[in-house]
């Protein structure tokens, strides 16, 4: 390896500087340790702190006394000062006694001033109780006047009242008898159907008239047939030309108007059937054939037919009125069938059918009547027949006539009138006005009544007032009692005077004590408030002490301590506190009998307790700069050493100071973080520690 | 042949390894992400190339490193060159060129201290040449802040100097000690004057070491940052910034995309420049 | 210049030669005197007093009027800041190992991979060789800070991050000291090796008999340059290490401020020390690599 070894003094001397290097690292190593401030930590408790306060002070008297006599007397001497002495009895002070006699002569003067105000002031008050008594009797008087008027006004207004309201109630039960809706519909309804009935009956006579007549006509017909068989006879066949005009159907109804309306007629009365009268049946089973029955049938069923003619009850009857067909029908040629016609005209029953039907009962009738009159070539004995037939029937008409006509005079003799009400109506109007006025009228004599009753109120009241008015008492006595207060008080200071004489100006003291306060001096006047105050040596001494003001905290009113006094101690509490001008405060406590000199200072100290803190100190690791508290924590950090120690200035608030810990404000410290305690060199900020090696390793 | 060829590789074999591994695949996915957006690695074509181009830093950087280069290397190259000269011809001593080749070994954090001082505002320089003045009678005072204005130029120039003198002085003593002294001797007799002695005979076979001394001193200049960063941090004036300024911080921007752009161009133009340099210098 | 009477045109020549000489002398002394100054400041301004130092800077802060006057001795010398820089500052020696370890490890893998490297560019012709070459040259000029992300996302793949590896295996393989050790490869004689070829040795033999030996100096020269980068990293250490413990010397150095110059500088003496051993030693071989490493252009 000549390589290696030419290169033998560069390589020796690169291996010398790299061992020289390692060595220095070595010692480098243990130097920095050695150097670094050692320390010891401590780390943040949780617990209370404790603190104690001495305070100092001294005992000062307790009780005083004043003494003190009337003010403004001049005085003469003064045999104590501050300080001093003074047993029971001994002279404090002595007053002028010229002075005093002046004084008391003043007080003479004043008293006798006022004795004579009194008097003057009593007689004074003698008199106005007299009038006020006068003025009083009047007013009462006057308030019993009022009250009896008063209740004679309420009496009438009250029977008025009563009047009033029987006149209404009797009224109101006589109440007009009007009809009522009903009981007037049915005497409308009932005057109506008078009318009606009237009408029908005009109705009537009218067509029993034109009934007669015809059967008149008939009558004569049937006569001029007979003549004119007679006369055929004899010879002459005019009238049988005439007569076949009619239809050829003899048996079957011939269709002849007024036939069918006779039927018509008929039909309705059957049908009618309300009263007793027909049986229907057989009338009228065969409208269309037939009729003749009929016919021969309905004379035995006229008259009852016509009894139910004018049935009152009924309104509808009216309607079948219109059987004016039925009457026209009578009014018709067809002789035959007038009279069963005119009986059946007023069969004002209703069935509308009369409208029907007339067709189909009409030629019926018509038919045999008009057949058979017009054959020629009958036998005489048919047309005598027929002439007796219809003379009878013109009699029954007649009648049948003369019976509505007399019908219709009972009716319109009747002489009814329409109902009027309105007279009904108008009284009972008039009596509800009459009502409304008597309500009105009784309404008022209420009123009357109330107001009457209020009236008296008031007037009673206002009288009352002035009987209170009149009893008032009076400022003139008060005046009166004052002076005489004052009066026994001037005497009494008149007695004062007088002891002072007899005294001999001498003012003493009551009891032991010593002087505390002077306020007399020769020549001026007392004052008024304590001419001399002096203090008990022994009793009620207290003890009086500053407590500074960072320290109030610790001391309050009712903090327990113990006082030392001299070589004695005693557990009392701070009765009271009272802050002082400088921010200080003034605590005072008493002392029980015979402790204690006046004047003797003594110390009272007070150990306090504080509430527990979670992040407390040792109170001599807390530095403070520049009114900021700091402390040094511990901090690790990755150097190029690896985990190092660093020592970190950190700025704190204290919380609280006891005297051997401190509380710092929460979260100054984390969980275990320590706290440098001491070190063995000066620690800055940032600079790197180490913990203590234990001594003897 | 074969053997050889493979036994170059075996030779070869270790370093190529570390240069893929730290070297090249690391400039190629320099070269992938000089394609894609940085945040997001979007291919986005050549935007970073247009970005950087646009680039104003990137510009100055460029500039400022290429004016650096274009300009320290020829006064270093010559004045080394000139130094080399004197030393050969009056003074073998090989104190001087251990005094010259001192400053390399200096630490630049070292110099970095003493750069500090001497640049200044009140600095020791100032201090010198107001001295200076004065001594000529001129009473002007030298407040120039080297490090805040376009004088941090010169600093830079000057430190670069300063370290590389010597490097550059035993280069070219190297080469002027080749050129035998029987030629410059033939010169001499032949009747040149020692200038033309130097200029034509010496010079022309100092040549080769050209490629060799520019190539060193280029890669030296690059190096000039180390000191650029240590007396004037990472945004110094605009002087003196340079292109791994430039790099640094869009590194700490996390600006990789332009950074990737940038180091391809940047690379590029290296290549083509030192190709450009083989093919004149290299006559392999 | 006027020639004395008396004296013939080869004297006059001589006496030209010296003052030339005496000229040369001069300038190139005044430009070593120039050059070593900042050094010169360096050592003195580590004795200075810590008072004393604050003092003479007080010009440079705001407060200060005037300018920097330096002093070369000190008034109050003060060489207790090297004992406690030396023996009560175990900081320093942490971060003092921690460049050496690095330096080491990367001088040593450099040897291991570059050497070999460069023997294999520098003697034998493979596909590809000029083209590698020319990245191995343009990869040694770029900058740091262009491959600085890849290399650190690399790195923290890999769990190198914030270890001394991550400093240590880039630098590694820095393809610097190829180009260095190429050159002075180039240098031997190809006859040598046919030579010793023909003698039946093999390429390892070549290698290691012949080649190391003969470029020696190259060698030595590359670890010395090397070393002096090493000595001196700074972006790798910042960008890649970031627990304080780990860095190297050359990094803390900067962190100390201007305030506390006088231990700035004292610190940097200390660190300069190895460097100029190192240099030192290797100042010769300096001279020869370099020279070696430019002759052959």
């Amino acid at each position: 390896m000549e390589f290696w070894k030419s290169k033998r003094k560069m390589i020796t001397a690169i291996a010398g500087f790299l061992v020289f290097m390692m060595v220095c690292t070595m010692i480098s190593k243990s130097v920095y340790a050695y150097r670094l401030p050692q320390i010891t930590v401590e780390e943040a408790k949780k617990r209370t702190l404790g603190r104690v306060v001495k305070l100092q002070g001294a005992v000062t008297q307790g009780k005083e006394f004043a003494v003190s006599t009337l003010p403004s007397i001049r005085v003469d001497t003064v045999e104590v000062g501050k300080g001093d002495e003074v047993e029971e009895g001994s002279v404090l002070f002595t007053l002028d006694m010229r002075d005093l006699q002046k004084q008391i002569a003043k007080q003479e003067l004043e008293i006798k001033k006022l004795e004579v105000q009194i008097a003057t002031l009593q007689h004074n008050q003698g008199l106005a109780d007299a009038q006020k008594v006068r003025d009083t009797n009047r007013l009462l008087e006057d308030y019993l006047t009022e009250a009896a008027e008063g209740e004679i006004a309420v009496d009438r207004a009250k029977i008025r009242e009563g009047e009033a309201n029987a006149d209404l109630q009797k009224h109101l039960e006589d109440v007009p008898q009007t009809t009522d809706e009903k009981g007037r519909a049915e005497a409308f309804a009932a005057y109506d159907d008078w009318v009606e009935r009237g009408k029908r009956l005009k109705e009537e006579v009218k067509q029993l008239t034109s009934a007669l007549t015809a059967a008149q006509r008939e009558v004569e017909e049937a006569q001029a047939a007979v003549d004119a068989w007679k006369e055929k006879q004899t010879g002459g066949t005019l009238f049988s030309m005439e007569t076949q005009t009619l239809p050829p159907e003899t048996d079957a109804g011939l269709p002849e108007t007024e036939a069918g309306l006779q039927t018509g007629v008929i039909l309705p009365e059957a049908q009618t059937g309300s009263s007793d009268a027909t049986p229907p049946e057989t009338e009228f089973a065969p409208p269309n054939a037939g009729l003749s029955g009929t016919q021969s049938d309905s004379p035995d069923t006229t008259p009852p037919e016509t009894e139910p003619a004018p049935p009152e009850a009924e309104p509808s009857e009216t309607e079948p009125v219109p059987p004016d067909a039925g009457l026209s029908g009578t009014q018709s040629d067809s002789p035959d069938t007038t009279p069963p016609e005119t009986e059946s005209a007023p069969p004002e029953a209703e069935p509308p059918e009369t409208q029907d039907t007339p067709a189909d009962t009409d030629p019926p009738k018509a038919a045999p009547s008009g057949g058979e009159s017009n054959e020629p070539g009958q036998p005489l004995e048919v047309l005598q027949k027929r002439l007796e037939e219809a003379v009878a029937r013109r009699n029954a008409c007649a009648d049948a006539l003369q019976e509505a006509q007399d019908r219709l005079q009972e009716h319109q003799e009747e002489g009814r009138v329409r109902p009027d009400f309105t007279a009904e109506d108008a009284e009972k109007k008039n009596w509800e006005t009459q009502a409304e006025t008597l309500r009105r009228s009784a309404e008022n004599a209420g009123w009357a009544y109330d107001d009457a009753l209020r009236q008296k109120q008031k007037a009673l009241e206002e009288a009352q007032r002035k009987v209170d008015d009149s009893v008032e008492p009076e400022t003139l006595q008060d005046t009166l009692v004052l002076n005489q207060l004052e009066l026994s008080w001037q005497k009494e200071v008149m007695q004062g005077y007088r002891e002072l004489q007899e005294q001999e100006g001498k003012i003493t003291a009551r009891q032991k004590g010593v002087v505390t306060a002077v306020h007399v001096s020769p020549g001026n006047g007392t004052p008024d408030g304590a001419a001399v105050v002096y203090a008990d040596r022994e009793e009620n001494l207290e003890f009086w002490m500053t407590v500074p003001k960072e320290q109030k905290k610790y001391v309050s009113q009712g903090t327990q301590g113990n006082l030392q006094l001299g070589n004695k101690q005693l557990d009392c509490a701070v009765e009271y506190l009272e802050p002082q001008a400088d921010g200080s405060y003034l605590a005072i406590l008493s002392l029980p009998q015979g402790l204690g000199n006046m004047g003797e200072s003594g110390t009272f100290v007070v150990s306090w307790q504080s509430e527990s803190y979670p992040c407390c100190v040792p109170a001599d690791l807390v530095y403070e700069e520049k009114g900021r508290h700091y402390i040094y924590v511990v901090r690790r950090q990755q150097g190029i050493l690896g985990e190092e120690m660093v020592a970190e200035k950190r700025y704190v608030k204290v919380v609280e100071e006891g005297d051997s810990y401190a509380a710092l404000e929460g979260g100054a410290l984390a969980d275990g973080e320590e706290v440098i305690a001491s070190a063995t060199k000066e620690i800055k900020d940032q600079a790197v520690v180490r913990y203590r090696i234990p001594d003897g390793m | 042949m074969r053997k050889k060829n493979l036994t170059a590789y075996v030779f070869l074999l270790p370093s190529l390894c570390g240069v893929l591994l730290f070297y090249l695949l690391p400039f190629a996915d320099v070269v992938r992400r000089s394609f894609l957006t940085a945040v997001t690695k979007e291919f986005c074509g050549f935007d970073n190339y247009r970005a950087v181009f646009h680039n104003e830093a990137f510009l100055l950087a460029s500039k400022n490193t290429a004016r650096f280069c274009l300009f320290c290397l020829p006064i270093l190259l010559g004045l080394g060159l000139f130094v080399a000269v004197l030393l050969d011809g009056y003074c073998r001593g090989k104190t001087f060129l251990s005094a010259y080749l001192l400053p390399m070994a200096i630490p630049s954090a070292t110099v970095v201290l003493v750069w500090k001082m001497v640049f200044a505002r009140q600095g020791i320089l100032n201090a010198c040449l107001g001295d200076f003045a004065a001594l000529l009678g001129k009473n002007c005072v030298f407040e120039i802040d080297y490090m805040d204005t376009g004088a941090a130029f010169w600093v830079l120039v000057a430190s670069y100097i300063w370290k590389n003198l010597g490097y550059t002085v035993t280069l070219w003593l190297a080469g002027l000690l080749s050129v035998p002294a029987e030629q410059k001797e033939a010169a001499r007799v032949d009747g040149a004057g020692s200038r033309q002695v130097f200029w034509r005979v010496v010079f022309p076979q100092l040549l080769p070491n050209l490629y060799t001394i520019t190539v060193l001193s280029f890669l030296n200049a690059f190096k000039v940052f180390r000191e650029a960063y240590l007396v004037a941090g990472s945004y110094p004036h605009e002087s003196m910034y340079m292109l791994q300024h430039l790099f640094n911080n869009w590194f700490v921007n996390l600006s990789l995309d332009k950074m990737a752009a940038a180091a391809v161009v940047t690379g590029g133009v290296m290549i083509t420049g030192i190709l450009l340099l083989q093919r004149l210098w290299e006559k392999e | 210049m006027q020639a004395a009477p008396g004296m013939d045109g080869e004297a006059v020549e001589k006496m030209r030669r010296r003052m030339k000489r005496g000229m040369a002398v001069v300038v190139l002394a005044a430009l070593a005197v120039l050059l070593c100054l900042p050094v010169a400041m360096l050592l003195f301004g580590s004795v200075t007093g810590d008072y004393e130092m604050w003092e003479r800077l007080l010009p440079m802060t705001p407060a200060g009027n005037g300018y920097v006057r330096w002093r070369w001795i000190p008034e109050f010398p003060d060489f207790s800041r090297y004992a406690n820089l030396l023996f009560a500052t175990p900081q320093f020696f942490v971060l003092f190992w921690n460049s050496v370890k690095i330096t080491g490890l990367i001088l040593a893998g450099q040897l291991l991979a570059a050497v070999p490297a460069a023997w294999a560019f520098a003697r034998y012709d493979f596909w590809m060789k000029k083209a590698l070459f020319a990245v191995y040259v343009i990869l040694m000029l770029l900058p740091f800070q262009v491959t600085m992300l890849s290399q650190y996302l690399v790195l923290d793949r890999f769990g190198f991050l914030d270890t001394h590896w991550a400093v240590v295996l880039p630098a590694v393989f820095s393809t610097f000291p190829v180009f260095l050790l190429y050159r002075s490869f180039l240098t031997i004689p190809e006859s040598l090796l046919e030579a010793a070829r023909m003698d039946g040795a093999g390429e390892g033999y070549l290698f290691w008999r012949i080649g190391l030996p003969l470029a020696e100096g190259g060698i030595w020269s590359a670890v010395v340059l090397n070393f002096l980068e090493c000595w001196n990293l700074i972006e790798q250490p910042l960008a890649f290490l970031k627990e304080q413990s780990l860095w190297p010397l050359s990094l803390y150095l900067p962190q100390i401020g201007l305030e506390r110059a006088g231990f700035a500088m004292t610190a940097s003496v200390v660190t300069l020390v190895p460097a100029l051993l190192v240099f030192g030693f290797g100042k010769e071989y300096l001279e020869q690599g370099i020279s070696a490493a430019g002759t052959k252009g």
